[in-house]
């Protein structure tokens, strides 16, 4: 009874499946969709990068102009980080007024300082303060 | 033995051979997926997705198993995967009808269930396979453990427990 149920489900079995009529489709079915994905998958996510970060620069520096994403300090002010301090060349060409000179007198030269004391006396002061020693080289030879 | 020297001609990572493999195996391996998982477009999208994924992998076949069997393998493996997915999106449905009486039978439904492929559907997707490879194929249990990855025994446990659960389904027809 065993074989002969098993010998009618093999029988139906072949019966039904042969019936299917399946047509072998080309082989490039199968072959150019890895290569395919493969070679879209790292645009992608480059694609995907690329707009994630100018979405970024958009937004934390409120301008579309990519010029302006790269231009210095901008980064800086917009998260609220005050930008390193400018060198002494372009301190001097700002005019904003020096807030406390006696704070940092060695690194901090007032060239634009109305006190005359350093030409006037310039041998025995004892503060660290050279600022006015360029001026008067810078006399000496046209004179 | 003749079939063992036509699986030494196939070279691992060779396209020729890949294409004269594909050729002679997919309309099998079609109607071995149709059994388990009940539909043409089904079978056929996993038929394309396992030769996808043994494309991929043919370099690495190392013959130590026929490639038919190798193929197969995938995808058998390809409908389980087929099959959880369908369950997982059948949940919903499932959880629905909890609780509410069953629908009745209707004559056209019962006649689509005599099908021995829409009964195999409702076995579990191993021991559908092993019974398709078995009594379609005409593979040896031997074979069959070596295209499953598992042993003789768990093959002959699969197919007997699958014709148990036939024969109550199917006692009136035979």
């Amino acid at each position: 009874m065993q074989a002969f149920f098993e010998n009618e489900v093999g029988r139906r079995l072949r019966a039904e499946l042969d019936a299917l009529d399946v047509r072998t489709p080309p082989m490039a079915a199968v072959r150019p969709r890895t290569g395919y994905l493969r070679a879209a998958r790292p645009l992608a996510i480059a694609l995907i990068a690329a707009i994630a970060l100018a979405a970024l620069a958009t937004s934390v520096t409120r301008s579309p102009d990519p010029i302006r994403w790269i231009q210095p300090g901008v980064w800086m002010r917009a998260i609220g980080v005050a930008p390193p301090q400018p060198s002494p060349s372009t301190r001097e060409d700002s005019p904003s007024p020096e807030p406390s000179p006696s704070a940092q007198p060695s690194e901090r030269p007032e060239p634009q300082s109305p006190e005359p004391e350093p030409s006037d006396r310039p041998g025995p002061s004892t503060e660290p303060r050279e600022s006015p020693e360029p001026a008067s080289t810078r006399e000496s030879p046209d004179t | 033995m003749a079939t063992a020297v036509v699986e030494r001609a196939y070279t691992p990572g060779s396209a020729a051979d890949f294409d004269r493999l594909y050729r002679l195996t997919y309309p099998r391996i079609v109607r071995t997926l149709f059994a388990i998982v009940g539909t043409r477009a089904a079978a056929e999208d996993c038929a394309q997705e396992a030769f996808t994924k043994a494309l991929r992998a043919w370099q690495t076949w190392s013959g130590d198993v026929p490639a038919e069997a190798w193929i197969h393998r995938i995808a058998v493996n390809t409908a389980i995967s087929h099959r959880r997915r369908e369950q997982i999106r059948a949940l919903p449905s499932l959880l629905r009808r909890l609780g509410a009486p069953p629908p009745g039978r209707d004559p056209a439904g019962h006649a689509e269930e005599r099908s021995v492929v829409a009964e195999l559907r409702r076995l579990p997707p191993k021991q559908a396979a092993a019974l398709v490879l078995r009594h379609y194929q005409g593979y040896s249990n031997r074979e069959i453990a070596a295209s499953l990855g598992v042993t003789e025994r768990t093959v002959g446990n699969w197919i007997a427990a699958a014709l148990q659960t036939l024969r109550s389904r199917m006692e009136i027809e035979v």
